[in-house]
């Protein structure tokens, strides 16, 4: 009871860090014009995201961009792990391999959606893949790393066990693995958002990020600026669950464990 | 001179070297004899013959100009304002207490969508592009630059009180060199970030740049041309991130020491 009531503080206390944003929040609603072209006051973006729910796109556009953002980020996760383990079991591998993939994770996802488009053409499978690209190398490095870093005394007695492959997989190197893992996809995710709601600017997906680009195409400020706060609080609720997960999962299966 | 190239041969990893060259000749083959064939899939010499008219007909060097000057006015900015709030707040537990949420729900918010935002209330100029490579740039300098502060040990503090140094001195003859490591990190983080919201805000509306230059050469159906500018952004990148390690290699030998001893 006593603890429930000190989390409570606690987390009335963390409030205080808002503090700024709310002052910012409420000078800007007592200090533009109503109607301001560029800078509506907070007050109007709320008719305006009234408005949008009312013609129907805005649930819609939230559900198109987040499925983008769960499917790439999960075909990220297994591609990259899978990758991962498979690269970082070699050194030599490693070695080969490095050179290329670095300069491949610097070219930065956005530059390469024009190329994807003119070469697979805007379908949903380059949407996913685009996504994959942009979010898949901490996943990747991570991964071989860690696998790199395997003490080889737990394959070693995965093999006088007699394990088959894909338990030896399951059984050693997945749980010695997934520490470094969640940590890349602590990483990755925020990224994996970034470069969806890019697919949404770019290409004509009808997501939350079309959305936007419409809006802001058409000089719709309060509209935009409706959409840019939805957008926010996505990114919050995504950071608090990735939280959530990561330390469910640490929890569980510790590092160095 | 000539140990240091000697050395740096030795360096390379010329197994890695070879894969790329490997993989380019294979694209090379496949695409020349069409094996593979996709009407905006360019060969690698088709795409190099690209460059090489991007860079003799001077259509590149404007562009390349414009795109360097903002996302390096950007990341000056950020770490500037990034350096010391994160200084700030790595100092004073009121300053982080009354500031910290409000910075996480700015950083959980996806830099990109700023950018259309940016574009309606600055217009579509550099002052937008600027603004929005600071904008980006300045979390990851704030974050890493607060962390290494809190990370400086008890022990270094109690020195700093023994000695009855002021609070300025102690700034600046403790925290700042403790911390250079950590500021060091989160400036090259800020000038990648930087380079690359520029470069995606050129693509999104603004009338110049690299970014620009991209986004016009695929609506012009010029593929080879529009893998060039890809590989420049890329090169860019690795080419900005190096110059900065040296910069700070010759500039606080002590600093750069003292990253790769933590790093390793």
């Amino acid at each position: 009871m006593k603890e429930g009531r000190s989390a409570a503080a606690g987390a009335l206390r963390s409030l205080r860090g808002l503090v700024p944003l709310a002052v910012v929040l409420l000078f800007w609603q007592y200090h533009s014009r109503t109607h301001s072209p560029s800078t509506p006051p907070p007050s109007e973006w709320w008719t305006a995201f009234k408005h949008i729910e009312g013609t129907g796109v805005l649930w819609t556009g939230l559900w198109v961009t987040l499925k983008l953002y769960v499917e790439g980020l999960v075909a990220a996760i297994v591609l990259g792990t899978a990758l991962g383990v498979a690269w970082g079991s070699s050194r030599r591998l490693l070695q080969a391999l490095s050179p290329l993939l670095e300069f491949l994770r610097a070219t930065p996802a956005a530059a390469v959606v024009p190329v994807a488009i003119l070469l697979f053409h805007a379908t949903k499978k380059t949407e996913i893949g685009i996504v994959v690209y942009g979010s898949i190398w901490p996943i990747l490095l991570n991964t071989a790393a860690a696998r790199s870093a395997l003490p080889p005394l737990r394959l070693d007695m995965a093999h006088s066990l007699r394990l088959s492959w894909f338990s030896r997989f399951r059984k050693v190197v997945l749980p010695s693995l997934l520490p470094a893992i969640m940590v890349s996809v602590r990483v990755a995710a925020p990224i994996a958002l970034i470069v969806t709601i890019l697919v949404d600017f770019l290409m004509a997906t009808g997501g939350i990020g079309y959305l936007l680009i419409q809006y802001e195409q058409s000089f719709q400020s309060a509209s935009s600026f409706a959409l840019l706060a939805l957008v926010g609080v996505v990114g919050i609720l995504n950071d608090l669950l990735l939280t959530r997960i990561e330390r469910t999962v640490l929890h569980r299966w510790p590092a160095g464990g | 001179m000539g140990t240091f190239f000697s050395k740096a041969a030795r360096k390379v990893n010329w197994l890695g070297v070879g894969v790329i060259v490997g993989v380019l000749a294979l694209w090379q083959l496949v695409v020349s004899t069409r094996m593979l064939y996709y009407e905006a899939l360019p060969d690698p010499s088709g795409i190099f013959s690209a460059l090489k008219y991007l860079v003799n007909s001077g259509l590149l060097w404007p562009q390349l100009e414009h795109t360097l000057e903002c996302a390096l006015k950007a990341w000056v900015i950020a770490v500037a304002v990034g350096g010391l709030v994160g200084l700030l707040m790595g100092l004073s537990g009121t300053v982080a207490a009354w500031t910290t949420a409000t910075v996480n729900v700015f950083r959980s918010l996806p830099v990109v969508v700023m950018i259309p935002i940016a574009i309606l209330v600055w217009g579509p100029g550099t002052k937008a592009e600027v603004l929005l490579g600071a904008y980006a740039a300045l979390w990851p300098m704030l974050v890493t630059t607060a962390a290494g502060v809190r990370g400086i040990p008890p022990r270094l503090r109690d020195v700093s009180s023994t000695l009855r140094l002021s609070r300025v001195a102690s700034v600046r003859k403790i925290v700042v060199p403790f911390t250079g490591g950590a500021m060091l990190v989160g400036a090259r983080l800020a000038l990648t970030v930087a380079l690359v919201i520029c470069v995606v805000s050129e693509m999104l509306g603004l009338q110049a740049g690299i970014g620009n230059a991209l986004v016009l050469e695929q609506s012009a159906d010029q593929p080879a041309r529009m893998w060039a500018y890809v590989l420049i952004v890329g090169a860019l990148g690795i080419a900005l991130n190096a110059a900065l390690v040296t910069l700070v290699d010759v500039a606080f030998p002590g600093v750069s020491a003292l990253t790769r001893r933590s790093v390793q």
